[in-house]
């Protein structure tokens, strides 16, 4: 069996009164690409957010690499935490490119500042992101002056820059256009196919149902199921998954 | 009776004195005023209860005050009551116009980094960077850009206020004035004459802020 990345026990997530996570158990798996689906504001953001520890989980135990990084509260220094967020690249439903910086300087921020690489190293390894995502041209292009596919691609390669041993999705392609969002996945498609450990929240069930070698259905904060994309996609077992998938097949 | 400017043309080395030091004193101001209102802004801003309610304490009650009245307690106030801390009047100003215009800046700045989306700290977040880092590499340079044309305007009214330190005796534009006009007997005149003065750096000023931030939305989003 594979190592485990990251171990996740009876995690609950509270907002003023409302629950959005339940006691959510949840491992990955190095090599796996893991796709949550569920309806919106089921707490599959939130979930992920948690791995990172950018949302802080109200109860519940993270490891990752078997080590305890929280236990009903964060285990971990400031700049122990901050090491750990360069181990998991993220990429946001809405790109967050710094607008400040142009596409280079995107990339090439946490290495420099964060990760203390030479600046020459940092920008050959960023070229050779951007042409593994298909925007060599635009190297020094500004984010105000790229479409919104070519934004997660830049977004992507950003969170790749760092050199993390998963990805985590938060809809990727939630905020495109339709036009724009076959790249975004083709550039996905490739990165599970070169072994990247992968976490994808998304609503794209026919390239969950292709890329993913584990898919979990979440509703209302709990992981209702999970399996793979054959068992869940085409046996279903739980009355609420049939539903949801009744509804978006 | 009518207006005779002819008479003040033997004053006009006096008139561009007083402007120098009005310039040289608004330029400290809003230099210091942003070295102290930039972190006040931060301070402001933290999660921190105790710590925010100190900075916006001190904002509050710097806006809440007449200036004149800061000047005095520095220029007056704290010499009377501490014998033995000495300010020179031009000091005194400086301080004054300094504090005052931190406490604006503050309000200005925190204004500008709460209009930056979140999920731009939270992406610096993600990369690694820490929370001061992210600050000086991606919110605050956003943040300045975005409230340049407010920073523009504190400072064309430090150039305005800061004639209140002619009260202290320090040769600003406003109290040439007022020495070249009580010396001539030509009020009106001088007045009229000083009023152009600062108008024209006023007007300068906000034309170049004007410029610069054409030019930052040319170059950036």
């Amino acid at each position: 069996m594979a190592n485990k990345l990251i171990e996740i026990n009876n995690l609950n997530k509270v907002f003023g009164n409302l629950k959005v996570l339940k006691n959510v158990n949840f491992d990955v798996y190095e090599g796996e690409v893991v796709v949550i689906i569920g309806p919106s504001g089921s707490g599959k953001s939130t979930l992920l957010k948690c791995l990172n520890l950018l949302q802080l989980p109200t109860s519940g135990q993270i490891s990752y690499h078997d080590e305890l990084i929280f236990n009903n509260k964060c285990l971990l220094s400031h700049s122990k935490l901050q090491n750990i967020r360069t181990k998991m690249g993220f990429v946001f439903q809405q790109f967050n490119l710094f607008n400040n910086l142009n596409v280079m300087e995107n990339l090439t921020l946490s290495p420099i500042n964060v990760l203390k690489r030479n600046k020459e190293d940092a920008i050959n390894k960023s070229l050779e992101l951007l042409k593994k995502v298909g925007l060599s041209d635009k190297a020094y292009a500004h984010p105000k002056n790229l479409s919104g596919g070519q934004k997660q691609r830049v977004a992507i390669a950003r969170a790749l820059a760092i050199n993390p041993s998963v990805m985590l999705f938060d809809e990727p392609t939630s905020a495109l256009d339709p036009e724009n969002i076959k790249e975004v996945l083709e550039v996905m498609r490739n990165l599970a196919l070169s072994g990247m450990t992968m976490v994808i929240v998304t609503h794209e069930m026919a390239f969950a149902k292709e890329i993913g070698t584990r898919v979990i259905f979440m509703d209302e904060g709990m992981i209702v199921e999970e399996g793979t994309p054959n068992d869940l996609f085409n046996h279903p077992k739980m009355e609420r998954t049939k539903k949801f998938l009744n509804a978006v097949l | 009776m009518g207006l005779d400017f002819s008479i003040l043309q033997d004053y006009i080395g006096l008139f561009l004195q007083g402007l120098g030091m009005t310039l040289l004193i608004s330029l400290i101001t809003v230099l210091f005023g942003t070295i102290i209102g930039t972190p006040l802004a931060l301070i402001r801003l933290s999660k921190s209860k105790v710590i925010s309610i100190i900075a916006t304490s001190y904002i509050e009650i710097i806006r809440g005050t007449p200036l004149l009245l800061q000047l005095y307690i520095f220029a007056y106030g704290i010499p009377l009551a501490f014998p033995f801390i000495r300010f020179s009047p031009f000091v005194a100003g400086i301080i004054a116009l300094a504090l005052n215009s931190s406490a604006y800046v503050a309000e200005i700045v925190r204004s500008g980094i709460q209009s930056i989306d979140e999920g731009q700290l939270e992406a610096a977040k993600s990369l690694g960077l820490s929370y001061a880092l992210s600050m000086r590499k991606v919110i605050i340079p956003q943040a300045i850009k975005n409230v340049l044309p407010s920073l523009g305007n504190e400072f064309v009214t430090v150039v305005k206020e800061s004639s209140i330190v002619s009260i202290v005796g320090i040769a600003d534009l406003m109290k040439v004035t007022n020495t070249i006009s009580s010396q001539k007997f030509r009020l009106f005149e001088a007045l009229l004459f000083a009023a152009l003065l600062y108008f024209i750096v006023t007007f300068t000023i906000s034309k170049l802020v004007n410029y610069i931030e054409r030019k930052l939305s040319v170059s950036h989003g």
